[in-house]
């Protein structure tokens, strides 16, 4: 029927960003659907690299080489990815051993087709091999950008439209993507067809928003970084835990409703995702909190009225300017008690060219500046004199034309 | 050539005996849209009782607080788009089965919907795709002066024109459905193009808009829709007299004293604000404007518009909040897509007049 619809797949991420939580490239994607299978842990081998937090990729060592495998890196995937990361001088480049790809490190020719990383690549030092990244009309980064703008990095488009050529003319190493599920494989059969070998970034997959971060570590062993991730890690670990040690203090934790409604549906972050972790630890009552749902939940005005209509703070809503702006769209937003009292906010204060956002690219690489964030707005006696990276509070805004009474009763507007 | 629209042929007593008087499959009908539309209140993600429901909806206060503002923002709102958008579909099916006479006529089918759905792009999508194509910045400029409704209207006018203007050239129904659905895929192709070229949370919004549902409607907008609905359909109330003579062909009509020139400007008029106004608030609806009009016609064994009309207003309503309620079905707050529900119950409808026209032809 949908001849006039955009294709399924396009729709599909469009839906999925509701979210409006976690985007591994320009902002629009997010988990959907049901949990992937718990990861068969095994006994951590000999050498093998302690994770913290992350569960969607393993590390360990020996010798020179790092074995990287990544777990099911999409929803629904039964499947497991091997790296294995050799120095320079003892790879015979490329040659893969049964399923185990071999990627000589480091790198010094990458591309990457999620923004997420960029921050992460930003900190360990290793733009310099950056030679092309997705998307790249949305990306905030100053530095990426500049290198955008001198041709030192190249915009290859995104997964649903690779430049291939431009790929192949770039002559990468290694390509990071990820892969949504469905019917997006993130380009991985074009990519194996033109011989340009890839790697699977899934942190996105991951439900704890230190887990994300943790991917610094997969980001680093393919550049020969692992001491400095370690060391930034450590660092946003612990500012991470203390904030949310002070959150845990809070006197009393505020009702807090996610994401809006659109086309009459609401896709609500899941009981078991990053954003309610995130909740959580700044001291949030999430509604969904005892909800056992990995990816988001499709639900309906009045059902999301019934649960959340009494929530005192409303986060992460898309595409509003301001109330009024949001009222001239549908005047039944003024049902819920945030609205009606101002509490309204959104994390698109760093706006960047063509609609993209600053904490999609990097909030996922910086969890503790998106908690301080978090924790500013719930509680803000904890933290006087922050100042907001991300979130802004939403203006009331003018009230285009005439005010529309909302006839709440029978003999009202009723045709 | 065996089109099942035509006036009945001379049908023998028995066949008048059986068929329902018109009084009574009205009342049917319209007790059907009164169990439907108490349904469509009743039911819901949220269970509220019967009894509560009841005492709300006649200005009790009864239970949670919450109940009436569900009840009175939310589904009232629901329901009554869904049985304006379902009457306004089905009458403009009717119009353009007659007009056309062609049994598979619709404002899906011709593209009539794809029309209004590149007018309300041009709208949502305002400034984006400017330079794009030759044309579309004026374009593009013109559609957040006429707001959503009327740029809506405007291109399914602007579809309606081109198939009457070929209309009069080709005789052939399959050809014309052919380019009608040409047409829908031309306007289908530059709203692509608008969005290629729009930023991600316009694109997001009409996205959304695309998939067709009567959730999004508000008191607000709902006099412009029920305006709208309510003035295409006194039209098309005002000309059945017409109608009625030009399902034997023009010539026939004009020889009745119909003013041709002047009907063809009424249904051109009717259909696209019906069309136009249902597509730009509820989003592209399929299905409904097709089947609607056959199923009334086997109903009511009959081809008259003065039946046909009322009937396709009740059943289209009825047929437009099952639809919705379907959606519903899953429970816990998931929804269906109401395209998928009324493809699913449209679909068959079509599949049935085929078979039964191809059937005739073999005899």
């Amino acid at each position: 029927m949908g001849i006039f619809s955009p294709p399924l797949r396009f729709a599909a991420v469009i839906i999925l960003g509701l979210a409006g939580c976690d985007h591994p490239a320009s902002g629009e994607k997010a988990k959907a659907g049901s949990g992937r299978p718990a990861l068969q842990s095994g006994k951590p081998r000999p050498g093998s690299h302690p994770l913290r937090y992350a569960e969607v990729f393993s590390m360990s060592r020996s010798g020179d080489a790092t074995r990287i495998t990544v777990h099911n890196p999409w929803q629904g995937a039964h499947q497991d990815f091997t790296y294995l990361l050799v120095p320079r001088d003892q790879a015979s480049r490329g040659a893969p051993r049964g399923d185990t790809q071999i990627v000589a490190v480091p790198l010094r020719r990458a591309v990457t087709l999620t923004t997420t990383n960029l921050k992460q690549l930003e900190d360990l030092g290793v733009l310099d091999s950056l030679v092309g990244v997705g998307s790249g009309r949305l990306i905030c980064s100053p530095a990426v950008r500049q290198r955008l703008a001198d041709g030192r990095i190249r915009d290859v488009g995104d997964d649903m439209h690779l430049d291939l050529e431009a790929l192949v003319a770039l002559r990468p190493e290694l390509l990071f993507t990820y892969i949504v599920g469905g019917s997006s494989d993130g380009g991985l059969a074009k990519l194996a067809e033109a011989r340009l070998p890839a790697a699977i970034e899934g942190s996105y997959m991951e439900e704890n928003p230190l887990g994300r971060a943790e991917w610094i570590k997969f980001m680093a062993a393919f550049f020969g970084k692992a001491a400095a991730a370690d060391s930034i890690f450590n660092e946003i670990d612990s500012s991470y835990r203390a904030l949310a040690a002070l959150a845990a203090g809070a006197a009393r934790k505020p009702v807090v409703l996610v994401g809006a409604p659109f086309g009459g549906a609401w896709w609500v972050p899941g009981g078991h995702t990053y954003v309610a972790r995130l909740l959580a630890d700044a001291g949030a009552a999430y509604p969904w909190a005892g909800d056992t749902t990995r990816g988001s939940l499709n639900m309906d005005l009045e059902a999301v009225l019934a649960k959340a209509g009494g929530a005192e703070i409303w986060l992460n809503v898309w595409g509003w300017k301001d109330l009024a702006d949001a009222r001239a769209q549908d005047d039944r937003y003024a049902l819920f008690r945030a609205f009606r009292e101002g509490n309204v906010w959104n994390n698109d204060r760093i706006r960047c060219a063509d609609g993209g956002r600053d904490f999609f690219e990097t909030g996922t690489a910086r969890p503790d500046w998106v908690l301080a964030d978090l924790i500013a707005i719930l509680h803000p006696e904890l933290l006087p004199g922050h100042v907001m990276r991300w979130y802004r509070r939403l203006p009331a805004g003018k009230r285009a034309g005439e005010k529309s009474s909302t006839p709440a009763d029978p003999g009202g507007k009723a045709g | 050539m065996g089109i099942p629209i035509g006036p009945a042929r001379q049908s023998s007593a028995a066949q008048a005996a059986a068929r329902l008087p018109v009084w009574a499959g009205l009342g049917a009908l319209a007790l059907l849209l009164a169990a439907l539309l108490i349904l469509g209140l009743a039911c819901g993600s949220v269970r509220i009782p019967m009894p509560a429901t009841v005492s709300i909806l006649f200005g009790g206060a009864v239970g949670d607080p919450v109940w009436r503002d569900i009840l009175w923002q939310l589904r009232m709102p629901r329901c009554l788009t869904a049985a304006l958008a379902g009457s306004g579909l089905a009458v403009s099916g009717l119009l353009m089965q007659t007009l056309f006479r062609n049994p598979l006529a619709g404002p899906y089918s011709l593209g009539i919907s794809a029309g209004a759905t590149l007018g309300v792009a041009l709208a949502v999508l305002a400034g984006a795709g400017a330079g794009a194509l030759p044309g579309l910045p004026a374009l593009a400029r013109l559609g957040p002066q006429l707001g959503t409704a009327g740029s809506a209207v405007a291109g399914a006018a602007a579809v309606m024109l081109l198939v009457l203007a070929v209309s009069r050239r080709i005789r052939s129904n399959t050809t014309l459905l052919i380019l009608g659905l040409m047409f829908g895929q031309i306007a289908g192709g530059l709203v692509a193009v608008l969005q290629a070229f729009s930023d991600s949370e316009r694109l997001r919004a009409f996205t959304f808009w695309g998939f067709g549902s009567y959730a999004g409607v508000t008191w607000a907008q709902l006099p412009a829709l029920a305006i709208a609905t309510g003035l295409g359909i006194l039209m098309a109330a005002l000309s059945a007299k017409s109608l009625n003579a030009l399902l034997l062909g023009w010539t026939y009509a004009r020889s009745l004293g119909v003013n041709a020139g002047r009907l063809r400007a009424m249904l051109l008029a009717s259909t696209s604000l019906l069309a136009g106004a249902v597509t730009a608030y509820c989003g592209p609806v399929a299905f409904l404007g097709l089947a609607v009009p056959h199923l009334c016609r086997g109903m009511f064994r009959t081809a008259d518009h003065r039946v046909l009309l009322p009937a396709c207003v009740l059943l289209g309503a009825a047929l437009s909040l099952a639809s919705d309620l379907a959606c519903r079905l899953p429970g816990g707050g998931r929804t269906l897509p109401l395209n998928a529900v009324t493809a699913l119950v449209g679909a068959p409808v079509v599949i049935a007049i085929l078979v039964r026209r191809r059937a005739a032809r073999d005899e």
